[in-house]
């Protein structure tokens, strides 16, 4: 029961493997988390597992009601952009407001001496 | 009345052709108390400012209009306002109707007036109408307020006003926030009527916009949109 992989399965293959040891190596060197890095073995493992199987993919896509692998890979992948989106504008809205409130206090300081 | 401490706040960016004039015209109607807080511009608004003796606050980097005009009602609670006004500081304001501002807060039926440049009709620019519509339309829509004018920035308020007001938001969306703020601090709203002057200045200030004015409102009130659904989902 041999199986041939084709030339992008072994690509995507080495890159998240790639992916994977660098996460594993900045755990390591303590410059990440393991929360961290268990999401990015999850994410990558399932990259790289999809890549392999891509049956897997359709009986994935079966489970959600779609028809097709590719419309459900296209569906969740929409949905985690917008999310990662959305969390990137909050953040960035936070952080425009803790500027502004440092501002303020740079200019209120001379009054509040007083 | 006479004891009252009444400020008078001008936010400016870049206004340095205008901010002087529109100093001594507010002092001219009797209004000594000024502050001028000058939002990070980067001609010599500040100097300008400060030659008319009048309190400058500095913003070290621009933060936009709101934040300014936050920044003024701050200082003006430190100071120990009774009353407070915001006018813009491209002269586009009568100060004279600094008065009519006023009015209502002097005799208790108001604790936030609203000029509005749409009570009487008035030859607004197009781009101008178009902005506040687009703002009432938001206000409407995310807070359940309305008003003939919400981007108007000539209001008055008073000491309970300026104790309760902290809005949040940097730019134009603050002029909708304050509404807001003020319907939830159950503070007592009125609006009157104001007449505005857009001058060879006050238009060239706009002049690159003029010429694409819908598709840069549309954007424009699309960006306020979108700040003010991002803070609907964290607030």
């Amino acid at each position: 029961m041999t199986q041939e992989f084709l030339t992008y399965q072994i690509i995507i293959l080495i890159v998240c493997g790639f992916l994977i040891l660098r996460s594993v190596y900045l755990f390591i060197i303590k410059k990440k988390g393991l929360r961290e890095v268990l999401l990015a073995i999850l994410i990558w493992g399932s990259v790289s597992l999809i890549s392999l199987f891509p049956v897997l993919l359709q009986d994935f896509a079966h489970v959600l009601g779609f028809e097709l692998g590719v419309n459900a890979l296209l569906v969740i992948s929409t949905i985690v952009i917008f999310f990662i989106l959305l969390r990137t504008l909050i953040r960035m809205d936070k952080m425009q407001n803790d500027i502004t409130k440092l501002v303020r206090e740079l200019a209120l300081k001379e009054i509040k001496k007083d | 009345m006479s004891q009252d401490k009444i400020f008078i706040i001008i936010p400016a960016f870049n206004e340095e052709p205008a901010i002087g004039e529109v100093i001594d015209s507010v002092r001219h109607e009797g209004y000594d108390d000024i502050i001028v807080v000058n939002d990070g511009s980067l001609d010599k608004t500040s100097q300008e400012a400060n030659k008319k003796n009048c309190v400058v606050l500095e913003h070290l980097i621009n933060r936009g209009k709101g934040a300014a005009t936050q920044t003024g009602m701050d200082a003006a609670r430190a100071l120990g306002a009774d009353f407070a006004v915001t006018i813009d500081a491209d002269g586009q304001h009568d100060p004279k109707e600094i008065h009519r501002i006023l009015e209502h807060l002097f005799d208790e039926t108001a604790d936030v007036t609203l000029g509005s440049r749409f009570i009487n009709n008035q030859n607004i620019p197009l781009s101008r109408v178009l902005a506040n519509k687009i703002g009432n339309l938001l206000t409407l829509v995310f807070y359940g307020a309305t008003s003939t004018d919400t981007q108007s920035g000539f209001r008055g308020y008073n000491k309970k006003a300026l104790e309760q007001i902290h809005t949040t938001f940097d730019r134009f969306e603050f002029e909708s926030e304050v509404i807001y703020q003020a319907r939830i601090h159950q503070l007592r709203t009125t609006e009157v009527p104001i007449t505005v002057t857009y001058s060879k200045y006050s238009k060239d200030k706009w002049k690159g916009l003029e010429h694409m004015n819908v598709s840069q409102n549309l954007m424009n009130g699309f960006s306020m949109f979108f700040r003010m659904v991002i803070r609907s989902i964290t607030t």
